[in-house]
């Protein structure tokens, strides 16, 4: 039992990762119909710059952290501002070439700045744990879920209880008819993406904390985030959510009830098998969009 | 109308391939077309001159992952080939010859490293393929190199598929990963006898390959085997970890990319499983010791090169002079590079004419070579195996203690 | 020139074929400027940029057949290189065991089909991103396989594959690789042609315009889907049988995600929609790191050329062919108000 329960705490803890790093992902799509590629390589930028400045340059911890954080919100919002915003309309797919472009481009620069080797990150908190009822929990988990929990309440009241998230979902619905009400698009678009620059920044240097950092340990995360999102639907709010949750704790139950190299054709048959087989209005997409 | 738009576009066509046109021949028209260059036929015919060959240099080459999720071995690879042959042509060279070598990204993709190899050798005319790092990559351009008959020397590629009665042309200078984990294997059985042992692989032929060589070492010792396959990219050790905590196995061997073991070890320290591990040469690497020493104390390590604080002068010397070459300590990747460059220069020195054919025969009379780099090479007639034995190592600290200098299948 | 409206390239060739005495010409045209292109790479180059050619060639058909599929029908797909490492992957099994070029085809088409039927029909009612996502999984569940079947397929660390040997031609030699190569891509480009004159051709182009639209004026939707998705994997498997034979070793990594995505990237960037487009961008994709090789920088493209692909992709939105086109309008419009001031 108790060897269920860490699988299962295991799978929370990494789904709740999957789960934040999608609700970065969810905001930048409903404000601007996009999908961004580089989007894990953002998350990246931090973690790997924050190591570089503490571990090689001797800067405090702390400091290195903010530079790192800094920098990926930084290089978010140029990406929407020099790439995304010049993208002419109805040109589908279009958004997936220049991201993936972007996203070669920023792993290849970080490889040639920094190096490509995998380094440890400091813990925070994984190394400090405490035994409960048979499971191990570190604080490090604690951390991630508490974390993930306490933002994504955040966001949600954000967006739904005040007048900032109705300007927000006012511009999501139709950005002309906000603009016209006076809402200022242009900027509300900015801070989202550079709040999801911010959101990959956390996501990054927590999975770094857990596993390593290098040029590319963020693009499975990238990929979990999406596959739960396409399932849930992108234009939704809680359900691919908690997809992404589940997918966590599904992943890692399927691992070790039926053998590490069980885990990649369980999660990708239970793709098909639950697109298949859902009821047709989970399926429609309300804005249909292409890519 | 749309005629005039097929003109158009016929001309941006033939403008694409003339572009592609002008520029293949800026680079291509060196006297000999890629076909007829190095007639290597089996055998050493001392008047020929291979390809690649002029009064002033000799050309060699090959690729490795300079770019990718595989750049660190490449780059440091690239690095020790780049530095031994500087050094040698500063000390005159080979048979008065500087020795130039061109050394092309490959990405760690066979295609790209196929299609790289094609450069070399068609369009730079290489003599002989000079060392080469990573397996999957360097394999794809082995049935090209086997075809036009291109000796490629001690790449570092551990593979069932090289060094056997396959592949004449490859002549290795590392055990496979059946051999370096059965040798792995016996030391452990050596000290005591556990009775559980596991193993976490990559899935795939590596992984494969790493428990063959331990079954091979355990058959018929009444050791019970866990075999975990991982894929690389794994968001979660958790699983792994309470697997192998579950099966409680006295010692788990590794064998996975570095960011992987470090990611697993600090799953199952999460969780309180600390057993004895090993693990294959990668981890032997001074960057895998720096960044996840602290989680791997005592791990056992096969070692493909020797120690760099060994006491054998040969490593020595070779510290020396790496260090006198580029100003800085080598790592076990620029000791790759070194030796894969040090044996092609011998055999280019031991070749009685500077082509291909030559260069084989030459090859084939390396009768335990001592680099101190790596155990003795041995090739001959068929032979190709090059080595047979693997150092073992440990890590204490921040350093990693030699347990035995090389230690062979040989028993 | 400024009222011109900014037609969509893949509007265009929508029309059908103009009177039937204009179309004659107009193929021996087509043809004559095909066998002329074609005659360029074994007359003018050396063996190294043939073999360059033969590659081009073999990734044009992948890339008509993803035009089909997403240009033509709207369907995004991940998985079209997983498509042609089926193709690929047949090719080897049935070389290994002994079957020759015609056997290898037939069955690199018949399980090509087979797995796209096994793909496409439970997947019909999805769109968008939700099908992309099934064929992501596909692909997975394939590079999966092969990394368990060692035995089979070689497993992680790929397999040679034997050369193709049709009478003659030994597809080891980049030139008969060239040879054998272009009849299949000929095929691929005139039935592609052909395609977007047909009726199936045109129900493709109403399912990707509006789903809704198409059904209410009668169009089957879910079939013309499965019918796209099944041509596309065909070419796929042909170009994988082709890739297999020209590069005579294949591995996972060249028919993963990525490598699903460049074929992706080749389409939009040549310009989705159109044949000639498809050719563009399997060129680009397949010689643009030749670019950086000719001059003299072999190993900067994979620093630059995230850079590149975003640049050309923002620049030309519309694809080589888009650009070409505005180019050519442009240059009309110049020459038309020289005469007019004349």
């Amino acid at each position: 039992m108790g060897d269920l329960g860490q699988i299962i705490l295991g799978g929370i803890t990494t789904g709740s990762l999957y789960a934040l790093f999608l609700l970065g992902v969810l905001i930048v799509f409903q404000v601007s119909k996009s999908m961004n590629f580089a989007y894990g390589q953002v998350g990246m930028i931090a973690a790997f710059s924050a190591w570089f400045f503490y571990s090689e340059q001797g800067l405090p911890v702390p400091v290195a952290l903010v530079i790192g954080v800094l920098l990926a919100v930084i290089v978010n919002s140029a990406i929407d501002f020099a790439a995304i915003r010049r993208i002419p309309a109805g040109r589908p797919g279009l958004d997936l070439v220049v991201t993936l472009g972007i996203f070669l481009l920023i792993t290849a620069v970080m490889q040639q700045l920094i190096d490509a080797n995998a380094h440890t990150f400091i813990s925070l908190g994984a190394d400090t744990r405490t035994e409960v009822a048979g499971v191990v929990v570190s604080m490090s988990d604690g951390i991630v879920i508490g974390l993930t929990v306490v933002t994504v309440l955040a966001a949600y009241l954000l967006l739904n209880r005040t007048s900032l998230g109705t300007s927000l979902r006012a511009s999501a619905e139709d950005a002309g008819i906000a603009q016209a009400a006076g809402v200022n698009v242009r900027a509300l678009r900015t801070a989202t993406w550079a709040v999801a620059g911010l959101i990959a920044a956390v996501v990054a240097i927590l999975v770094a904390s857990r596993l390593s950092v290098d040029a590319f340990y963020m693009t499975p995360f990238l990929i979990k985030a999406f596959i739960a999102g396409m399932i849930g639907g992108l234009d939704r709010f809680w359900l691919p959510l908690v997809v992404a949750v589940a997918l966590g704790v599904y992943e890692s139950l399927a691992v070790y009830l039926l053998g590490a190299s069980a885990g990649t054709p369980a999660v990708f048959l239970l793709i098909i098998v639950v697109l298949a087989l859902v009821p047709k209005r989970f399926v429609n997409e309300r804005n249909e969009v292409r890519a | 109308m749309r005629l005039k738009g097929r003109l158009v576009v016929a001309t941006l066509a033939s403008t694409c391939m003339l572009f592609a046109a002008g520029c293949g021949n800026a680079t291509g028209d060196s006297n000999s077309s890629a076909g007829s260059s190095g007639s290597s036929t089996n055998g050493c015919d001392t008047k020929e001159i291979g390809p690649g060959v002029t009064d002033s240099e000799i050309l060699v080459g090959t690729t490795m992952p300079l770019s990718g999720s595989g750049a660190a071995g490449g780059l440091g690879t690239k690095e020790g080939q780049e530095a031994y042959y500087a050094k040698l042509n500063a000390e005159g060279g080979v048979h008065g010859r500087k020795i130039k070598p061109i050394i092309l990204d490959d990405a760690y993709d066979p295609s790209t490293a196929q299609k790289q190899m094609r450069q070399l050798v068609e369009k730079e005319e290489i003599l002989v393929v000079s060392g080469g790092e990573g397996t999957p990559n360097f394999l794809g351009a082995v049935p090209y190199l086997d075809r036009k008959k291109v000796p490629a020397i001690a790449p570092y590629a551990p593979s069932d598929e090289l060094g056997g009665d396959k592949n004449q042309y490859v002549f290795m200078a590392t055990v496979d990963y059946i051999q370096e984990f059965e040798i792995l294997t016996d030391y452990v059985l050596a000290q005591e006898t556990p009775k559980k042992m596991a193993l976490v692989g990559v899935a795939g032929n590596v992984g494969d390959n790493a428990k063959l060589g331990m079954e091979k070492a355990l058959e018929g010792k009444g050791i019970e085997l866990l075999y975990v396959p991982e894929t690389p990219g794994t968001t979660d050790f958790t699983p792994i970890a309470t697997q192998l905590k579950q099966f409680d196995a006295e010692y788990v061997f590794l064998i996975l990319t570095n960011a992987d073991t470090g990611g697993l070890l600090q799953a199952m320290s999460r969780i309180g499983y600390t057993p004895k591990t090993g693990a294959w040469a990668g981890m032997s690497d001074d960057s895998y010791i720096k960044e996840f020493g602290a989680l791997s104390q005592d791990m056992l390590v096969a070692l493909e090169t020797s120690s760099l604080e060994s006491e054998n002068p040969l490593v020595k010397q070779f510290v020396a002079d790496f260090t006198a070459q580029t100003g800085k300590a080598p790592s076990k990747f620029n000791q790759l590079g070194w030796v894969q460059a040090q044996l092609t220069a011998e055999a280019l020195k031991r070749a009685e004419s500077l082509n291909r054919g030559c260069v084989v025969e030459a090859l084939e009379t390396f009768e335990n070579f001592e680099t101190g780099i790596l155990p003795p090479v041995t090739w001959g007639k068929g032979d190709r195996a090059g080595v047979d034995a693997v150092g073992i190592g440990q890590i204490k600290g921040d350093k990693l203690v030699v347990l035995e200098e090389t230690k062979s299948l040989q028993k | 020139m400024t009222g011109t409206t900014m037609t969509r390239p893949r509007r265009d060739g929508k029309s059908p074929a103009v009177g039937k005495g204009r179309g004659v010409p107009r193929l021996l045209t087509r043809v004559a400027v095909f066998a002329v292109i074609a005659a360029v790479p074994p007359l003018f180059f050396d063996d190294y940029w043939v073999f360059m050619a033969a590659q081009v060639l073999a990734f044009a058909v992948a890339t008509l057949g993803l035009d089909i599929l997403y240009g033509r029908t709207g369907q995004m797909s991940l998985a079209h290189a997983s498509f042609m490492g089926v193709g690929a992957y047949t090719t080897y099994v049935m070389s290994s065991y002994g079957y020759g070029p015609a056997m290898q085809l037939a069955a690199v088409i018949g399980v090509a089909l087979i797995a796209a039927l096994v793909v496409s029909v439970p997947t019909l009612r999805l769109s968008g991103m939700r099908l992309a996502l099934v064929t992501l999984a596909f692909g997975e569940l394939l590079a999966w396989a092969i990394r368990n079947t060692t035995d089979l397929t070689g497993g992680t660390q790929g397999a040679s594959v034997a050369p193709l040997l049709i009478g003659r031609l030994d597809s080891s030699e980049p030139l008969h690789a060239y040879l054998i190569a272009l009849v299949p891509a000929a095929i691929a480009t005139a039935f592609a042609v052909h395609l977007g004159r047909t009726q199936l051709g045109r129900r493709m182009l109403a399912v990707r315009d509006s789903e809704l639209a198409a059904e209410s004026v009668g169009v089957a939707v879910a079939r013309t889907k499965i019918t796209a998705f099944l041509l596309s994997a065909v070419y796929a498997g042909v170009a994988g049988w082709l890739y297999a034979g020209i590069t005579g070793f294949i591995a996972p990594p060249d028919f993963d995600l990525f490598a699903s995505v460049y074929l992706f990237v080749a389409v939009v960037i040549g310009g989705a929609g159109t044949v000639l487009g498809a050719w563009l961008g399997a060129s680009y994709v397949v010689l643009m790191p030749e670019v950086f090789t000719l001059a003299g920088q072999p190993n900067l493209y994979p620093i630059v050329g995230g850079a590149l692909l975003a640049i050309v992709a923002l620049v030309v939105p519309d694809g080589i062919v888009g650009l070409g086109r505005n180019v050519w309008r442009r240059i009309r419009g110049v020459r038309g108000d020289e005469e007019e001031s004349r």
